[in-house]
């Protein structure tokens, strides 16, 4: 499996920073951390690229488990083939970079267009989403102008948040239904466009 | 067209079952502290009222309703981004359409994600009778599938089903013991079960929780995953919703997006928010079991189904979206009914039900659960669906009061019942008929109840009727005894009796007097309460008088849904009490009917209408009036209090119409020099709600059986409520039970304090 490599991964990133605030006042990236951590996430702030590398070689338990990559316009790998489908129990991470994120509910915002994108995010076991930090926003309202531009670009919009789950049975809950079993919320305070490859031999 | 088994049937089951009641107490007790929660912080966020909130979101979807254009600019919008937009008048168009497009398709096998939208049409049997197998992808709802029951909850389909009740479920169809107390590895078992069954449909089937005019978007809202899979992997994905998803803009959306989760489960917000904005594009090559269009175009149903076997690489899915009308426009023509298309299917209404609590969705409601089924299933499926589940209704108020979308439902529930009553009196139990046909006539009353009153005499023990033989569905609740005299023969109401003769027509009575609005219950049956009222009126300075002509307000009438019998009492009530100083009473309720209900009553008869906005500025009931009259520092105050000791001994349950009123637990802190002890759920109805607890008692008794629970949680020694109704309710009930406490009505109770000075 061809893994594209973080600047690839990451390119996204690149072509939004300008979109959005550089500055975000630190309580909303704390808002966002507690409300991600209700919602069932993990949260991770990171300063560096070596501490996100850290972290995907601790998530992919040093290489025993596939870490994907959501391809990226520069690399046409489909990261979920469907061939893969019926396996839902199958152990991978998922890695992709999200569009920006919601202090007020703890959610992240994936723009997806194709098929391969769309089962990216669900259907891997467990899910690592990259923050750029100042692309959090405060409110749900504020993605407003963004949902409407994607509009014509993106066939859908996600607001993820935390794992997917289920409260069907005397509500008691349950994760994992048919989406990730655990979802991990990297904010990273440095520019995720410049991120040089780390160090991802585990993934072959 | 019916597939649902008929209401009376329904609620036995219900009321045989001590499940459905176990599991909405645990949903309740987690739902209602996280949204509570959730709610006041978002208020502090965002600086509005939740009722501000709620108007928002009612607005907006108003809005769309009242400019067709928005509708246009939906399905346009939609259509140029690739989506075929189809109309379904009806239930059997919309099943049909989606059956052909499904047959176009050469689908044996679609997936599907909840929508009530598809409960509404009956879409699974439709499809089933057309060859086409339909499987539900949501935990709760194919769990009911495989035990062929269908959803009681808007947002937790499979509430009634207890953890025991789906480990032997799944036994059965897995030939395998499942640890009930193992509820995740009970969860997960969709998650294995289900991926081939994705791999393998033609079609993906969801509902929309909203559409989107600027955009021509659909947003779901999930928590499982299941929409995403059910609307990425098929070839096809058809949206099945009603038109009155439709919002103009994202923000809109958003407003409702930010209220739904808080509303519906207690989330801050659900897993996934999927705001989609065509049809997806890549990849559909056939890797799935089911046929793909090869075309790349979009919009036009294929002509050849052939070209469906031919894989590409640039392939699109379908998207169709299938808007249902199914009586929405009947809806949307009636100023009555109208604003119930704003609902944004959240269940909150459901959660806070007293009745919903004891019977669950299946009895109260018909497809759509909860009040808000009780108004809509009149329209979707014709007003014999909708003439036993209405009949529950306690008139509490507790749903319009979480609505997240200011919908007055309690009120439309009511104009249901009098559609119902229009259409077909008899339905109405006989007992009641014969009830309010008595009722209507002052003299009538008078004579039956002197006369059961005789006849009772024989059976009199402390006050009460505990003697008297009733049938055992009404034995949880002792009847008062019948005094000999009702409180308007009394020397002290004699003394300030005013006969009608002395207020001639078209004159106004002696300025600055106060009249006393009695109440029919309190005056035939609990004596007492008048005379307190009347003492306490006297001992606050007030010129009293009692129109002797006075009689119900007709509030019996309206719950029933009897309007022309209401229309004929509220009248009578006009011309005894209008031109009065102040009118007092001791009933909230009443209070309530001639403020608020009376103005409804006679909307359509401007002089009628002119009359009753004047009373309603002079009707105060007792408690407020109480309130204003006695400043903290008042000698009167004074002497009414005791010590503060005695406010350790008294909770309070005020009447639920008027629950976001804390002027009963102010009086007594008043009075009493110490905040009364809080009664857990004291702002929930008592069951007694009208003439539920006559039409079902069963209901009704439950309700009663939780306040009194609660009530014995305080250790107070007196339980105070300020309307006459739930005092005999309560005080019926808690006799019957031995409770530990007294049960008296604030005028009774500050009565005692007066005699003591």
């Amino acid at each position: 499996m061809t893994i594209p490599t973080a600047d690839e991964a990451t390119g996204k990133a690149e072509s939004k920073a300008h979109e959005v605030d550089e500055t975000v006042e630190p309580q909303e990236v704390e808002r966002f951390r507690e409300m991600a951590e209700i919602s069932g996430a993990h949260v991770y702030q990171l300063n560096s690229k070596s501490e996100l590398t850290a972290l995907i070689k601790q998530l992919a338990d040093e290489g025993d488990v596939p870490v994907v990559w959501l391809e990226t316009a520069a690399n046409a790998s489909k990261p979920h083939q469907l061939s893969n489908f019926p396996e839902p129990t199958k152990r991978t991470l998922g890695a992709v970079v999200a569009e920006c994120a919601i202090a007020e509910t703890g959610s992240v915002v994936l723009l997806e267009t194709t098929r391969p994108q769309m089962l990216h995010s669900l259907l891997s076991e467990e899910l690592l989403v990259l923050i750029q930090q100042n692309a959090i926003v405060s409110t749900l309202n504020d993605t407003a102008d963004l949902i409407t531009q994607a509009a014509d670009k993106h066939q859908q919009v996600t607001f993820l948040t935390g794992p997917s789950r289920t409260g069907d049975i005397e509500l008691h809950h349950v994760n994992g239904i048919q989406g990730p079993y655990e979802v991990h919320l990297a904010i990273c305070d440095f520019p995720l466009a410049n991120v040089q490859n780390p160090s991802f031999s585990a993934t072959s | 067209m019916s597939k649902i088994p008929a209401f009376p049937q329904r609620l036995s089951t219900a009321l045989g079952d001590p499940s459905i009641a176990e599991g909405l107490a645990d949903f309740q007790e987690r739902w209602q502290g996280n949204r509570n929660r959730h709610v006041s912080t978002l208020e502090a966020r965002s600086g509005s009222s939740f009722a501000e909130l709620a108007h928002q979101t009612a607005t907006a979807k108003q809005r769309a309703r009242e400019h067709p254009e928005i509708l246009q600019r939906f399905c346009q919008n939609a259509q140029s981004r690739g989506a075929q937009v189809l109309r379904a008048a009806t239930a059997e168009e919309a099943c049909q359409a989606i059956a052909q497009i499904c047959r176009d398709h050469q689908a044996r096998l679609v997936v599907k994600t909840k929508s009530m939208a598809t409960e509404e049409i009956f879409l699974n049997e439709h499809l089933e009778s057309a060859g086409i197998s339909a499987v539900e992808t949501d935990l709760g709802e194919w769990l009911l599938q495989c035990a062929q029951d269908r959803p009681s909850h808007l947002i937790v389909p499979a509430i009634h089903k207890r953890r025991h009740d789906i480990a032997k479920l799944l036994e059965q169809i897995y030939a395998k013991a499942f640890n009930p107390d193992d509820i995740q590895t009970m969860a997960r078992v969709v998650r294995t079960e289900l991926r081939p069954r994705f791999m393998a449909a033609g079609v993906g089937i969801t509902g929309a929780n909203i559409l989107i005019a600027d955009t021509g978007s659909v947003v779901l809202v999930t928590n499982e995953g299941n929409a995403g899979l059910t609307l990425a992997v098929p070839p096809v994905h058809i949206v099945l919703a009603g038109w009155d998803k439709l919002v103009e803009t994202t923000a809109d959306a958003l407003q409702i997006v930010q209220l739904l989760a808080k509303s519906a489960t207690g989330q801050v917000i659900s897993s996934y928010t999927q705001f989609i904005h065509g049809p997806i594009r890549g990849d559909f090559d056939g890797t799935t079991g089911a046929a793909a269009d090869s075309s790349g175009s979009a919009g036009n149903t294929p002509k050849n189904p052939a070209a469906l076997n031919h894989p590409g690489t640039n392939t699109q899915q379908k998207l169709y979206i299938v808007l249902l009308d199914n009586g929405r426009s009947d809806i949307a023509a009636n100023p009555e009914f109208e604003s119930v298309l704003s609902c944004i299917r959240c269940g909150a209404c459901s959660n806070v039900c007293p009745p919903y609590q004891v019977v669950g969705g299946h009895a109260f409601g018909h497809v759509y659960t909860g009040a808000i089924g009780l108004v809509t299933a009149g329209f979707h499926h014709g007003w014999e669906a909708a003439a036993g589940p209405q009949s529950l209704c306690v008139s509490c108020g507790a749903c319009a009061k979480v609505c997240p979308a200011e919908i007055p439902l309690p009120q439309q529930i009511l104009a249901v019942r009098a559609k119902v009553y229009a259409n077909d009196p008899k339905k109405a139990k006989r007992s009641l008929r014969l009830g309010m046909r008595i009722l209507r006539s002052r003299r009538l009353t008078a004579v039956t109840i002197s006369a059961a009153g005789i006849l009772t005499a024989p059976l009199r023990s402390q006050g009460t009727l505990k003697r008297l033989p009733l049938p055992k569905k009404f034995r949880w609740r002792i009847p008062p005894a019948i005094p000999p005299r009702p409180a308007r023969r009394l020397k002290e109401l004699k003394a300030v009796a005013e006969p009608p003769a002395r207020k001639p027509n078209g004159r106004k009575p002696a300025p600055q007097k106060t009249a006393l609005f009695l109440q029919c219950i309190s005056d035939r049956l609990v004596p007492s309460i008048p005379l307190a009222s009347l003492q306490l009126l006297q001992a606050c300075g007030a010129d009293v008088v009692i129109p002797t002509s006075q009689h119900c307000c007709g509030l019996p009438a309206i719950d029933m849904g009897d309007l022309k019998s209401a229309r004929q009492m509220a009248g009578s009530t006009l011309d005894v009490l209008e031109g009065y100083d102040r009118v007092v009473t001791p009933a909230t309720s009443c209070a309530i009917a001639i403020k608020h209900d009376y103005k409804q009553l006679f909307a359509d008869d401007p002089k009628q209408l002119s009359r009753a906005e004047a009373l309603a500025e002079q009707t105060v009931d007792l408690v407020t009036y109480l309130n204003e009259k006695l400043p903290t520092t008042d000698d009167l105050t004074s002497s009414l209090r005791r010590d503060s000791e005695s406010a350790d001994q008294i909770t309070v349950h005020p009447f639920c119409q008027n629950n976001t009123d804390t002027s009963l637990s102010q009086l007594l802190e008043k009075v009493c020099g110490a905040k009364p002890i809080p009664l857990p759920e004291g702002d929930v109805c008592c069951g007694f709600g009208g003439s539920v607890s006559l039409s079902n008692p069963e209901v009704s008794e439950a309700i009663l059986n939780r306040k009194l629970k609660n009530a014995a949680k305080t250790q107070a020694r007196v339980l105070v409520t300020d309307n006459p109704g739930c005092v005999l309710h309560i005080r019926g009930g808690a006799q019957a039970q031995k409770a530990p406490f007294q049960v008296l009505h604030i005028a009774e109770f500050l009565e005692q304090y007066l005699r003591d000075r």
